[in-house]
C-alpha cells in the first residue's frame, strides 16, 4: 500500500520531467535563430551557414530533437554556442553558488519564519502578534528587487557594514540571503500562525492543556506536527519560486549564479545552456514537490493510505 | 523597474547625506582597484570575432599589446607598440622592426614567429579559423618573416591605413607557442599576452582578475591588481561605488550624475567619444524615398536632445568624423539641419504622404546605447509634430530587431546604430560602417554607388590630398542621400573614487597601463 503511494508519485514526477524536456526543446526553437543573436551585425551569409552547420541547426527539427533526446539520456546537454564549453561544465561552475544562496535563504526563512509564526499563534491578538504579522505582510508584499536595493543602500552605502555585490566571502552572502529569505519568511510566519491557531483550538490540545501538559511539549510535540502539512506545502512550493526569484536577485547583487547565467544566455540564444538551466530548475521543482508528497505520506498516514487505495 | 530603482536610489542617497553619511573611504594611495562593468567578453581571446564588442574594449588593452599603438592620451596618431619602428617598402608592403626583449606573461620572448601566428592557422585570417572570420582587414594578403625581429605585412592593394588597422584590439599579439600548444577550450580563457597586466583568473564572464606584469617592456604598471566585476544594474554599480566596494564604475547615464556626485570623494569623468549615434532607414520600404528621409532628418532638434538628455555633455558632430582625424578632418562640413518648415515641405512631396502616412516600426533595444529609449521617444514626438507616424518596438536583442520576412528582408522601418571610429581615420568610422558589405547597403537597400566609389579611393589611395577630397565628397553624399538620421556623438561616463589615478580616453578603451597611469 505504502509502496504504491510512493510509486504513483514517482511516476508522476517522471512524466512531468519528460514533458518538461520535450516542451523546453520545442519552445526554445520557436524563439528565434541563435545564429542571428550570436553572430555580429556584419556577419555574412556564409558565416550564418557555417554557424548553423557547426551546431547542427541546419538539420530538420525532428532530427535535432532525436539527437537532443539521445544526448539527454546520456547526460549530455551539448556545448555552449558562446564559447564551445560543455554545458554541464558551464552550469556546474555556477550551480554551487546558486544552491548555496538558495539553501541558506531557505534555512534563514525557516529558522526565522516558523518560530515567529508559532510565537504569533501563542500570543494571538497581542502587540507581539500584530507586530510579527505586520512585519510578515511587509516581507512578502515587498518585491525582492526593491528590498535588495534598499538593503544595499542602508547596509552598504550608508553603514558600510556589508559588501554590495559579488560572492567572494560569507559577508557577501548576507544581503542576498536576507533579501530572498525575507519574502519567504513572511509567508512562512503567516501560514505557521494560521495552521497553529487551527490546531491549538482542537479538542486534543484543549484536553492536553486541561491535563496540565508541559507547554513546550504540547506545542512542539502535539500541535506543531499536526500543523505541519500546510507549512510543508508552502515551503515546498516556495523553493520553486525562490529559484525563479534568484534570477532577479542575482542581478541586483551581481551574484554569479545560474540565474545570471540564464539571463545572459537567453539574450544571445545560447540554446543548449538555456534548455539545460530550465531543465535543472524544472527538476528542482519536480523534486521539491515529490519530497513534499513523500513528506505528506510520512507526516499523515491517512494521506498515503487514501492515495494508495485509489 | 529600472526607473523605480533609480528613484529609490536617489531618495536614499539624499537621506544618507542628510543623516551625515559619507562614502569617504580609502584615502591612501590605491594599489588595487575594482572596476564594475555591465558585461565582460565571453572569453579573453582577442581574435574571437564574437568578442569584438564594447565589453572587450574595456579590458583588452590592459593584457595585450599590438604591433602599433594609437596615442589616445595625446591624440598624436600612431606610436610604437611591439614594433619599435616601421617603414613602407612599397605601396603594398609594410616592414615592421620588432621590439627586442619584450616578454610574454609566461616569460618567453616575443619574436617574429608570434606575428606569424596572429595571421596563421586557426586564427581569423585563415580558412580553418576557429574564432570567426576577420572583417577589419580585408586587404590583408600575407605576412613574411624576414628574421626573428623583422616582418613584412603585404596587402592586396595599396592601403593607407595599415598602421592604424594593426592597432585594433583584435590584432593583439598572443604567444604563438602558447596558442599552438594549448587546447583552445582552455586557452581562450587565459591567453598569454605581453601587456602591462596578466590574467590571474577569468571566472565565466563574471569577473576578471589581473595582476601587474612587473617585466612589462613599457614600464611599471601603476596597480598591483585590477579586478573587473560584472554588475549589470546601474543602480547597484552606483551603490557599490558609494559604498567603497568599487573604485571605478562604467556606463553611468547622465541623469544619474547628481546621484553619483552626492557622495563625497566620488566624481564623474568621461565625455564624448569618437562614436556617432544614428538611426538607420530601411530603404526597402516603398515610402522611404529621399523626401521622407530628408524630412525625418530635418525634424530632429539635436541640440535639444543633447541639452535635455545629455546635460549638454555631448556634441552634434558635423558628419561621421572627429577632430582627432587631424588633416583628414573636414572642419567646414556643416552639421545636420534642423528646420521644421523645411521638413514639412519635404514630407509633403514624399511617397509616404501619398501612401496615407502609414505607421512606421522603429525597433530599439532597452538602452544598449546610453539613453537609447529616451532618445527614441523624443524623436518620435518630433516626427509626430510634422505628421510622421512612428511606433516604437522595444526588443530584447539584435535578432529581434533584425527580424526578416519570407524574402529575407528586414522588417523594421527604423533601427538604431552607431559608428565607432576605432582609430583616427575615416576608414575606421564612415567607410567601415557604410561600405557595401555593411548594413546600409547590404540590409537597408541604400543605393549609393558614388559614395562607394569615393570610399574605394579613400581606402586605397596613399595620397593624403586625394583621400581628403574623397572623404569630403563622401560626407556630402551621405547628407544628400542619407542612409540614416544623424543624432549626436556618443559619450561614455564613469563614476570614480577621486583618489584613483586614471583618466579615460576619448574612446571606449580603458587603459590602466603605464601609457595612461604612471606608477608612483
Amino acid at each position: 500500500m505504502h509502496v504504491k503511494y510512493f510509486l504513483v508519485k514517482t511516476l508522476r514526477a517522471f512524466i512531468t520531467t519528460f514533458l518538461l524536456v520535450v516542451f523546453v526543446f520545442f519552445v526554445l526553437r520557436i524563439t528565434g535563430d541563435p545564429a542571428q543573436a550570436m553572430l555580429p551585425d556584419d556577419a555574412t551569409e556564409e558565416d550564418y551557414i557555417e554557424f548553423r552547420q557547426i551546431w547542427g541547426l541546419d538539420k530538420p527539427l525532428m532530427e535535432q530533437f532525436w539527437v537532443y533526446c539521445k544526448n539527454f539520456i546520456h547526460g549530455d546537454f551539448g556545448q555552449s554556442y558562446k564559447d564551445g564549453r560543455d554545458v554541464f561544465e558551464v552550469i556546474s561552475q555556477r550551480l554551487p553558488k546558486s544552491v548555496w544562496l538558495m539553501g541558506m535563504s531557505i534555512i534563514f526563512s525557516i529558522v526565522v519564519g516558523l518560530p515567529l509564526g508559532i510565537y504569533a499563534a501563542l500570543h494571538r491578538n497581542s502587540f507581539g502578534d500584530r507586530f510579527v504579522m505586520g512585519a510578515a505582510v511587509f516581507g512578502f508584499s515587498m518585491p525582492n528587487f526593491f528590498l535588495g536595493i534598499m538593503f544595499i543602500l542602508i547596509f552598504s552605502m550608508k553603514l558600510h557594514w556589508l559588501p554590495s555585490a559579488g560572492s567572494d566571502t560569507w559577508l557577501h552572502l548576507l544581503l542576498p540571503m536576507i533579501t530572498i529569505g525575507m519574502t519567504r519568511m513572511g509567508s512562512y510566519a503567516r501560514y505557521t500562525r494560521s495552521a497553529m491557531l487551527n490546531v491549538l483550538s482542537k479538542p486534543y490540545i484543549i484536553t492536553a492543556k486541561a491535563k496540565g501538559a508541559n507547554r513546550n511539549r504540547m506545542v512542539y510535540l502535539h500541535a506543531l506536527p499536526n500543523a505541519a502539512i500546510p507549512i510543508v506545502t508552502v515551503i515546498g512550493t516556495s523553493i520553486g519560486h525562490m529559484v525563479g526569484g534568484s534570477v532577479v536577485i542575482e542581478n541586483v547583487f551581481a551574484w554569479p549564479g545560474v540565474g545570471r547565467l540564464l539571463v545572459s544566455s537567453v539574450a544571445v540564444r545560447d540554446l543548449p545552456v538555456v534548455q539545460a538551466i530550465v531543465i535543472v530548475m524544472g527538476l528542482a521543482m519536480v523534486l521539491a514537490n515529490l519530497l513534499v508528497d513523500f513528506t505528506y505520506g510520512l507526516l499523515d498516514p491517512r494521506i498515503r493510505i487514501t492515495a494508495g487505495d485509489k | 523597474m529600472k526607473r523605480f530603482l533609480m528613484v529609490c536610489l536617489m531618495l536614499f542617497v539624499a537621506l544618507s547625506l542628510f543623516a551625515g553619511g559619507s562614502g569617504e573611504k580609502k584615502a591612501a594611495a590605491v594599489e588595487e582597484i575594482v572596476v564594475a562593468v555591465p558585461a565582460l567578453p565571453a572569453t579573453m581571446e582577442p581574435g574571437d570575432i564574437s568578442n569584438q564588442t564594447v565589453a572587450m574594449y574595456k579590458v583588452f588593452m590592459n593584457m595585450y599589446d599590438t604591433l602599433i599603438k594609437i596615442d589616445y592620451k595625446n591624440n598624436t596618431g600612431t606610436e610604437p607598440g611591439l614594433a619599435e619602428s616601421w617603414k613602407r617598402i612599397d605601396d603594398t608592403t609594410l616592414e615592421l622592426y620588432l621590439r627586442k626583449g619584450a616578454k610574454f606573461h609566461d616569460g618567453s620572448e616575443f619574436t617574429a614567429d608570434d606575428v606569424l601566428t596572429l595571421f596563421g592557422p586557426r586564427r581569423p585570417f585563415s580558412k580553418d579559423s576557429i574564432m570567426g572570420k576577420d572583417k577589419n582587414f580585408p586587404n590583408f594578403k600575407e605576412v613574411q618573416k624576414i628574421d626573428d625581429y623583422t616582418v613584412r605585412i603585404i596587402t592586396k592593394k595599396p592601403d593607407p591605413a595599415v598602421e592604424q588597422i594593426l592597432s585594433l584590439p583584435s590584432y593583439s599579439i598572443i604567444s604563438g607557442k602558447g596558442f599552438n600548444s594549448t587546447d583552445f577550450k582552455e586557452w581562450q580563457f587565459k591567453p598569454i599576452g605581453t601587456g602591462p597586466y596578466k590574467i590571474v583568473e577569468f571566472l565565466d564572464a563574471e569577473s576578471l582578475t589581473l595582476e601587474a606584469n612587473e617585466d612589462y617592456w613599457g614600464g611599471k604598471p601603476a596597480y598591483k591588481k585590477i579586478t573587473f566585476k560584472v554588475v549589470p544594474e546601474v543602480a547597484a554599480r552606483i551603490a557599490g561605488l558609494a559604498a567603497g566596494d568599487f573604485n571605478i564604475i562604467t556606463d553611468v547615464p547622465p541623469d544619474m550624475f547628481s546621484t553619483v556626485e552626492a557622495t563625497p570623494n566620488v566624481e564623474i569623468v568621461g565625455g564624448a567619444i569618437t562614436t556617432a549615434r544614428t538611426i538607420y532607414y530601411n530603404m526597402h520600404k516603398p515610402y522611404m524615398d529621399l523626401h521622407l528621409r530628408h524630412a525625418m532628418t530635418y525634424a530632429i532638434d539635436r541640440e535639444l536632445l543633447v541639452k535635455t538628455l545629455w546635460n549638454g555633455m555631448v556634441e552634434v558632430p558635423n558628419g561621421i568624423q572627429w577632430p582627432v582625424y587631424g588633416d583628414m578632418y573636414i572642419k567646414e562640413h556643416p552639421k545636420a539641419i534642423y528646420d521644421v518648415e523645411l521638413a514639412k515641405k519635404e514630407l509633403a512631396q514624399s511617397e509616404y504622404v501619398k501612401m496615407g502616412s502609414p505607421v512606421m516600426v522603429y525597433r530599439v533595444l532597452k538602452d544598449y546605447y546610453t539613453g537609447e529609449l529616451d532618445t527614441a521617444q523624443a524623436c518620435i514626438e518630433m516626427w509626430k509634430k510634422i505628421g510622421i507616424n512612428v511606433e516604437i518596438q522595444v526588443c530584447e536583442n539584435w535578432a529581434q530587431v533584425n527580424v526578416q520576412d519570407a524574402n529575407g528582408i528586414r522588417t523594421y522601418d527604423l533601427r538604431n546604430t552607431s559608428h565607432n571610429g576605432l582609430f583616427p581615420d575615416p576608414v575606421s568610422g564612415l567607410w567601415r560602417t557604410y561600405k557595401p558589405s555593411y548594413d546600409a547597403t547590404k540590409w537597408n537597400n541604400w543605393n549609393a554607388p558614388d559614395f562607394h566609389e569615393q570610399g574605394g579611393i579613400l581606402e586605397s589611395s596613399t595620397d593624403p590630398a586625394v583621400r581628403r577630397a574623397a572623404f569630403k565628397k563622401m560626407l556630402e553624399i551621405w547628407d544628400a542621400n542619407p542612409p540614416a538620421v544623424m543624432l549626436y556623438s556618443n559619450a561614455v561616463f564613469f563614476g570614480k573614487q577621486k583618489n584613483v589615478d586614471w583618466t579615460p580616453y576619448g574612446c571606449q578603451f580603458m587603459d590602466f597601463g603605464p601609457d595612461n597611469v604612471k606608477a608612483k
